[in-house]
């Protein structure tokens, strides 16, 4: 095992990849099935005893998903009605979600992406291919990347082939008001031609999860603390499926920072959100079992970075964020028993511009 | 791109965009003023920096005349410097000017001198490269080195920059160690790292710097032979990268005749199937549209060179095999003239716009974020072709009666119809583009499809059995409502008279939005959008009068139409259908009734108790599309937060929260959204503390509270009843006082609504009821702007049931209440206290007794007199859905905003504002509140490691999404695309 903390520049070494045991979908509370195994990764989790929920209600086959997951791989794009029904997969499975996910480890924590597609691939390349690794993201899939479609309708058909080993919780940028100034409405508009695409996948960015707790220790999320949430439960009483507020819990999960000068909380530059001190991570962490705190939402140069005394970490994942800040990135990998072991990797060597954008109309009128 | 430019944060985005913007602007003048600018460049460039003996023009005048930097004590300082005359230092200096060959300005001895001046310009450098001939003691070159200049060593022996921007300068060295010397010294200068000479250049991908012979004499193209290819190839990538250089090799390009040749040389490649050389031209193609002049470009889609273009760009390398472009664009794209079009000159624009467009979308690189504007050329050449189309579409006048006439003809045929549908939608999409204001202004193009009759053709459009006809048809209407929706509204009212409500053409809008095959009701949504745009009282700016006159014909005879799928679906309380696409179209319907909800408090609200339509909306909480149950959720959470006590008592009476409840229970403690968003909307109600469904809840689902042991939202819940419970008992004597004491006429409606509702064993509630509505309504984000201001109303436009909930923060404590606009629809109902209402069924008559009844009961409270409150008036407007209830003497036909009505609700403020349960109300603002009140010790040292977006990113979301004075074309955006995306 390798040590906690240290950065470890590592390729894939390719001999650790045993298939983990899937996570399971744990139950804050005892009533509904413990331990829903998922016995086979490809199916969404069954739920026999919901009546709300039938099996599988949107029409889509595991050879379909894997199709588009080559496809989108390849950074090429799906039809815009693959693209509605793959939306829709995704909004079932997403909204028997919890505000909070709870999962189980071992798991590969990344953070923010923002389109960067094949640094995506790289990132990949040394955490693991998807069946094998569970992964967690953690938002800020979209925006400022020239890849922000691609890259987020493969998180997202990962998503509905492999539900229990993919998790995705919502950054400040799965937003609509937010894309459209930040890129990822002019690039669905670019590549598709009209909003629809937009449309669709915004209306997925609702369901998204805000949070996630792994094996009860590590609290997971994109911006940080509120100072209206002291308890996990209180996150459960959020309707999340919304717009990104502007202000109040939903808002500061998504837009927080962590403050090293301060042990309380102060008020944010950015607009939205708090910074949150020593004091509030440590009063959070205690009155929740925590150990620690991940989150990402700031550029780190070295990849990750600790905060008050380690009990609050940032993980970033957009190496050379915007093709030009020049940083490295980093992704965490959770063992069983919760050892930390961070992978540093850098930008793909080249971002390659492939696909054509749009497919013309054969027939014209004017 | 302008987004990295407003990003404070941005570490490095800032520059390029700049750059990219001001060599635009550059170019742009550039190309309107040819002759003038060469002169112009080089003098304000010849102040700031070096001249060269002779630069082109002035060669003659000033024969044997250094240009330098300004001042005469200058040039007598750099004159009489010591310049060592080593064969290390010897160069000859080549000038290239407006001749586009290197010119031999004789040799000479190098030397990089310091001369400091103040004066100098911010980004020079105290240096200058100054040359001294070898004949003459005389100066032939000083030049100051300034830091933006790229500066280039080629070969060895040679450094190449460009001086200005049309005078290029090379100094070609005697002796290796020579050069690098005077090249380490620049770069010392500049800050750059000498070893990576060809990096120097930005953005130069591994161009072969050993062509001597293009460098030297870069403007005389290499012959266009198979042999050479590669060199113009590498010739045009070198000189991407500034805009002078572009425009150099452009204009060589143009004036060399290269395009034929090149065309001749590309067919000759591909009869000898010549890969290599194919995929050479691929890059050549791509690169002469990289250029991005826009004379150029002219000459590229010219009908003569396009296809042999189009053809070079099949072989793109990052494909396997040859993309077949020109088979698409030249065989299988069709031109469909649909109408006969006379002029031969629109004709071929039509062609032409299409292929370019073509290029632009499908040949070309897609370009990223940051990169936009390396197509700018090719971008506003298809925009001014769109302008010109629409423009010369317009002129023919025979083609505009045709098209129209056509398509109001009944007769037409069903395919012909379509056609000519297609083509209308075509032609108003391209119309898009056109700018705000003059003559080919999208006004007037409006203008003129309203004098032929435009909305005349839709009628007969909906009623082709054709899908795509209708669905090009509601594309076409969208555009129009949201150009003009009154206009639209107009149309609709006039048409409706006289009409069977089948024949409404708002009903057949609708009955198309609930019937689109399509299962993910791509075009149905649109409908959506429409519908909503035009129910929306923000947007209705003309009169009150007219105003209503659509909500009413909506609530009286088309709101039947659009609930009748849902009605049907959830007759007898139990779910019907329940298949994917059934449940899209409802989850639709539910959407909009969430809208009228929202926008529409008096009409919605008696359509909503007349017709129980609440109880008929959950019954989709059986459906097991949880998207559908979440919506329907929603919608009565949206009702709960309305704060008005009507909507409360039906709940009550209609029993409206038991299948909530049982949907609680049915999905059981598993925590997926559901519960959350139940637990939401049970939070709702205990931190409003609405004591009516409070009371509800606990005496009729108390199993239910006993088993949430996870959240303690119930229990709460209960406990806030049980105070309530007890202020009521201690307090009730009080209120007996109270109610004696105010006037009699109150206090006989009093009584008289207690025989109405039976169910209210206290006298108290309503009054308590208001008075804790109104204060928690009393936030700080209150606007104060009046719902006649459009501008600021706009954004409610924008704004949509998801994102309402921007402002809408677990606690209505913090919510920026909307704005309302109250219309009455049929004012006959709201004066009889008689069951006057033609569709009354499940309460009959009663509200409008209830409305006198609880304004009565509220001026029981308030004895201060009116004046006191007038300055309130203005302020107080989120109420204002309560206003018929509030005004003791409501005029129930008149609309909302008058003062007489206003006064009830600033009554209700002044009592509220000083209440004692205040501060009991919602912990979040509180919680909020302390953030805020913590020390700001929080002042941003921004350190490197601040993401880009971190600063205002949202506050700059914020203010563009509800500042009253966006950009129209932000605000424009926002409304078609977003707020309304959400239907």
């Amino acid at each position: 095992m390798l040590s906690y903390d240290t950065p470890n520049f590592r390729h894939d070494d390719g001999q650790k990849k045993e298939v983990p045991p899937p996570w399971r979908m744990a139950l804050t509370v005892s009533e509904g099935p413990k331990d829903v195994k998922m016995e086979i990764a490809t199916s969404p989790a069954p739920r026999p005893d919901s009546p709300t929920i039938g099996a599988g209600t949107v029409e889509i086959s595991t050879q379909d998903l894997d199709r588009h997951i080559e496809k989108l791989m390849r950074c090429e794009l799906i039809s815009e009605q693959e693209v509605k029904t793959l939306c829709a997969k995704a909004r079932e499975i997403l909204v028997e979600e919890g505000n909070v996910q709870v999962i189980d480890s071992p798991v590969t924590i990344c953070g923010d992406i923002h389109g960067q597609f094949y640094d995506l691939m790289e990132l990949f390349k040394v955490g693991g291919a998807v069946p094998n690794t569970n992964y967690l993201f953690l938002g800020d899939f979209v925006d400022r990347g020239f890849y922000s479609v691609e890259t987020f309708l493969l998180l997202l058909a990962l998503k509905a082939r492999y539900p229990d080993r993919m998790m995705l919780i919502r950054g400040n940028h799965e937003s609509r008001q937010i894309t459209q100034v930040y890129g990822f409405y002019d690039e669905c508009l670019r590549k598709y031609g009209s909003a629809s695409v937009w449309r669709n996948c915004t209306e997925v960015f609702d369901y998204l999860a805000l949070a996630a707790v792994i094996d009860g220790k590590v609290f997971c999320v994109h911006g940080g603390l509120s100072p209206s949430i002291t308890t996990l439960d209180q996150i459960r009483v959020i309707d999340r499926k919304q717009e990104v507020p502007h202000d109040g819990p939903m808002c500061d999960l998504l837009w927080s920072d962590p403050e090293e000068n301060s042990s309380g909380w102060g008020l944010s530059p950015r607009g939205a959100g708090y910074l949150f001190g020593a004091e509030a991570a440590k009063s959070f962490c205690e009155t929740n079992g925590v150990d620690l705190i991940c989150r990402a939402h700031q550029l780190v140069m070295e990849g990750y970075k600790w905060h008050f005394n380690e009990t609050v970490l940032t993980v970033w994942s957009a190496p050379n964020y915007c093709y030009r800040c020049g940083n490295v990135a980093a992704i965490l990998e959770l063992d069983e028993q919760l050892n930390k072991e961070f992978t540093i990797f850098e930008a793909a060597p080249q971002e390659n511009r492939g696909a054509p954008a749009k497919k013309p109309h054969a027939d014209y009128f004017l | 791109m302008s987004d990295s430019q407003r990003d404070s944060g941005s570490p490095t985005a800032e520059e390029k965009p700049k750059e990219n913007s001001t060599t635009k602007e550059t170019k742009e003048a550039k190309e309107t003023k040819e002759n003038e600018k060469v002169e112009k460049k080089t003098d304000s460039k010849s102040t700031e920096k070096a001249k060269v003996n002779g630069s082109a023009k002035d060669k003659e005048k000033d024969k044997d005349d250094i240009q330098r930097i300004g001042k005469p004590n200058k040039r007598h300082f750099l004159d009489h410097i010591e310049i060592q005359r080593e064969a290390l230092n010897r160069v000859k200096l080549y000038v290239l000017c407006e001749q586009r060959v290197w010119d031999d300005r004789g040799t000479g001895h190098v030397m990089c001198i310091s001369a400091n001046d103040e004066e100098e310009p911010q980004n020079s450098s105290s240096f200058v490269i100054v040359v001294r001939l070898e004949a003459q003691d005389k100066n032939v070159l000083e030049s100051r080195i300034l830091m933006d200049t790229v500066y280039q060593k080629q070969q060895e022996t040679l450094i190449v920059w460009s001086e200005s921007d049309t005078c290029d300068l090379a100094l070609s060295f005697q002796d290796k160690s020579g050069c690098e010397e005077i090249w380490a010294k620049i770069c010392e200068v500049q800050g750059r790292d000498p070893g990576d000479s060809d990096a120097a250049y930005e953005d130069l991908d591994d161009s072969d710097t050993a062509e001597l012979s293009t460098t030297t004499s870069r403007m005389t193209l290499p012959p266009i032979e198979i042999g050479r290819l590669s060199e113009l190839e590498s010739l045009l990538q070198l000189h991407l990268s500034t805009s002078s250089m572009r425009e150099k090799i452009a204009n060589a390009i143009e004036n060399e005749d290269t395009l034929p040749k090149l065309c001749e040389l590309f067919q000759m490649c591909e009869d000898l199937e010549h890969t290599e050389g194919l995929k050479t031209f691929y890059s050549i193609a791509k690169n002469l549209f990289m250029l991005n002049r826009t004379s150029l470009n002219e000459l590229l889609v010219d009908d003569r060179f396009m296809k042999d273009l189009i053809g070079m760009l099949e072989y793109d390398p990052s494909f396997d095999t040859p993309r077949k472009h020109r088979e698409f664009v030249y065989d299988k794209a069709k031109f469909r003239e649909v109408l006969r079009i006379s002029s031969d000159e629109l004709i071929d624009k039509i062609h032409k716009t299409y292929r370019v467009q073509y290029i632009q979308d499908v040949c070309l690189p897609s370009m990223g974020l940051f990169e936009e504007n390396l197509l700018s050329a090719l971008n506003s050449y298809i925009f001014f072709s769109r302008v010109d189309i629409v423009t010369l579409l317009q002129k023919d006048k025979r083609l505009m009666k045709e098209l129209f006439e056509h398509l109001r003809d009944p007769n037409t045929s069903v395919e012909r119809r379509k056609e000519l549908a297609l083509f209308l939608k075509e032609f108003i999409t391209l119309s898009q583009g056109l700018p705000p204001s003059g003559a080919q202004s999208k006004e007037n193009f409006f203008k003129n499809l309203q004098t032929n009759d435009v909305l005349g053709t839709i009628e007969p459009c909906l009623k082709s059995p054709d899908v795509e006809t209708r669905a090009a048809m509601v594309g076409m209407l969208s555009l129009l409502v949201e150009h003009n929706p009154q206009l639209v509204r107009d149309y609709m009212i006039k048409q409706a008279k006289d009409k069977e409500e089948g024949d409404i053409l708002l009903n057949r809008v609708i009955v198309h939005m609930l019937n689109d095959k399509d299962p993910d009701l791509t075009t149905g949504s649109q409908a959506a959008l429409m519908l909503k745009i035009l129910l929306d009282p923000d947007n209705m700016v003309t009169m009150k009068a007219e105003r209503s006159e659509f909500l009413q014909m909506f609530y009286t005879k088309s709101i039947q139409t659009m609930i009748k799928p849902i009605l049907e679906n959830t007759e007898g309380r139990v779910l019907k259908r329940d298949d994917y696409v059934t449940a899209n179209r409802q989850s639709l319907i539910v959407r909009l009734l969430y809208f009228c909800i929202e926008h529409h408090s008096y009409a919605m609200r008696q359509f909503c108790i007349n017709t129980d339509l609440l109880n008929s909306v959950l019954v989709l909480l059986q459906s097991k599309h949880t998207f559908l149950s979440i919506f329907a959720l929603k919608m009565i959470r949206r009702v709960i937060s309305k704060k008005d006590e009507f909507y409360y008592r039906h709940i009550v009476r209609e029993k409206v929260l038991d299948p909530v409840f049982e949907c609680f229970k049915r999905n059981g403690s598993r925590y997926n959204l559901m519960n959350s968003v139940m637990l939401n909307l049970f939070d709702l109600i205990k931190t409003e503390d609405i004591k009516m469904l409070c009371k509800y809840i606990v005496e009729n689902h108390s199993d239910v509270i006993e088993s949430v042991t996870y959240v303690k939202v119930l229990s709460d819940l209960k406990l806030r009843y049980e105070q309530n419970k007890d202020r009521e008992e201690t307090s009730s004597t009080r209120s007996d006082d109270r109610s004696a004491a105010s006037s009699p006429r109150s206090y006989k409606k009093e009584r008289q609504e207690e025989q109405w509702f039976d169910e209210d064993d206290d006298d108290d509630e309503p009054v308590d009821f208001k008075k804790d509505v109104v204060k928690k309504e009393d936030t700080p984000r209150k606007t104060g702007i009046e719902p006649m201001f459009p501008s600021v109303l706009k954004r409610k436009n924008a704004v949509d049931e998801d994102d309402l909930s921007v402002f809408e923060t677990g606690s209505l404590s913090t919510v920026l209440m909307p704005k309302k606009i109250v219309i009455k629809v049929n004012s006959e109902r709201s004066r009889t206290p008689s069951p006057a209402s033609p569709r009354e069924s499940a309460s009959p008559a009663k509200s409008p007794i209830r409305e006198d009844e609880v304004s009565s009961s509220q001026s029981t409270k308030e004895n201060s007199p009116a004046l006191t409150v007038k300055s309130l008036v203005d302020y107080d407007e989120s109420d204002s859905d309560d206003e018929e209830e509030a005004s003791p003497d409501a005029m129930p036909s008149s609309s909302t905003g008058s003062p007489v009505q206003e006064e009830g609700s600033g009554d209700k403020k002044t009592n509220d504002v000083n209440s004692p349960e205040h501060s009991d109300v919602s912990s979040s603002t509180n919680e909020n509140g302390d953030g805020n009140k913590s020390p700001p010790d929080g002042e941003q040292k921004t350190e490197k490691t601040e993401p880009p977006d971190a600063t205002t990113e949202l506050r700059r979301a914020n203010k563009r999404h509800s500042s009253g004075d966006q950009d129209p074309l932000e605000a424009k955006r926002h409304r078609s695309e977003e707020g309304v995306s959400e239907a």
